[in-house]
């Protein structure tokens, strides 16, 4: 009885504080964009399809917000929305063909361009900006699970029980998917040792 | 004969951080798969990196929220107006009652005493009409002549 009279106390300022950033939704965009912006973008290669995306993400979030329950942080949820907007949006016959015309497709060099030059030397900018083109690449080869299921590992640092819950799949098959990716990955930076 | 070096499933798990505890140890004995490992997480990192860097440096399109408060402004707005008709309607009647009574009042006096002999007049005709009627009922014979004689001589009467 204390143990759950205890993690009440405790759970409920997260999840106050949690409701709170919420509440604002100027500071949820500022906080969160970047990152659900580089998600998105990444996970469809369209940079207008993204943007539109992400917006609709942070109404929905913010119509939503009372269902928030704190069980994670609010960027996993954001992503999580985004990416149930995501597949609803691949099964329009509008996406297929916005789609067929590229109609913004996601210019990697522009992306890698803006890896900062001045913390290192312009030799080994050009390396990064290389390597950085060379994962897109391959990850713009992959499916739209595998190429998401790597974002989530890698660039958002989610867990694979996370990962798991997000897309609703096993735990397994999200692992077989992101050794996949990650084998696809490892071989193409391979090619240019 | 074992393999010196890592598996495919072994660099993924080195490169997502959920491996085990045999992994580790070999990456810790076995610089070419450490070397490995790095150069593929080196290489995902300036991904994620100019990723980041790229989404930071595109201008935010502004969210136009629809405020929560808008139907309860809406709903307000809807009251008030509800609210200023009704006032209008009820201060239009209570303006026009009195200016009804002030125009019966502003009549000519000529206008009302004409209307009072027309009523006179009225009720002549009607008394004649009257008269008229009986003395049909008098004398049934005669009624398609001297009936009608009768009344319009009446009429003529009541006109001169």
């Amino acid at each position: 009885m204390y143990a759950a009279h205890a993690s009440n106390l405790i759970g409920f300022p997260a999840q106050a504080r949690a409701v709170s950033e919420l509440d604002d939704i100027d500071q949820l965009v500022e906080t969160h964009r970047s990152r659900l912006l580089r998600f998105v973008t990444f996970s469809l290669g369209d940079q207008d399809l993204a943007e539109s995306i992400v917006q609709d993400t942070f109404l929905k979030a913010y119509g939503a917000r009372q269902s928030f329950r704190g069980e994670c942080s609010v960027q996993t949820w954001l992503n999580r929305i985004a990416l149930n907007m995501i597949r609803d949006y691949q099964r329009t016959q509008k996406f297929r063909f916005w789609r067929s015309f590229g109609q913004k497709a996601l210019d990697i060099t522009e992306v890698a361009g803006t890896l900062p030059s001045e913390r290192s030397s312009p030799e080994k900018s050009l390396l990064m900006r290389e390597k950085a083109a060379q994962v897109w690449k391959v990850l713009e080869g992959l499916s739209f699970n595998q190429r998401t299921i790597f974002l989530m590992r890698f660039q958002e640092e989610m867990e694979i029980q996370e990962i798991s819950l997000a897309i609703d799949m096993s735990v397994n098959t999200v692992k077989t998917h992101l050794h996949r990716a990650v084998k696809a990955v490892r071989e193409k930076i391979g090619e240019t040792k | 004969m074992t393999n010196p070096h890592l598996t495919e499933e072994q660099f993924t798990e080195a490169l997502t951080g959920d491996c085990h505890f045999d992994v580790s140890r070999h990456l810790q004995n076995c610089p070419q798969c450490l070397w490995e490992t790095k150069r593929v997480q080196a290489a995902i990192s300036d991904f994620t990196v100019a990723g980041l860097e790229w989404a930071e440096q595109q201008v935010p399109a502004s969210i136009t929220l629809r405020s929560r408060f808008v139907p309860r402004w809406q709903a307000v707005s809807s009251w008030t107006a509800a609210a200023l008709l009704a006032a209008a309607v009820l201060f239009g009647v209570h303006q026009e009652r009195p200016s009804q009574m002030s125009a019966l009042n502003a009549l000519p006096a000529v206008e009302r005493a004409e209307s009072a002999a027309d009523v006179a007049d009225d009720n002549r005709l009607l008394a004649a009409i009257d008269t008229e009627i009986r003395w049909q009922a008098q004398s049934p014979v005669s009624i398609e002549t001297s009936g009608r004689e009768s009344r319009s001589q009446a009429l003529h009467k009541l006109a001169n």
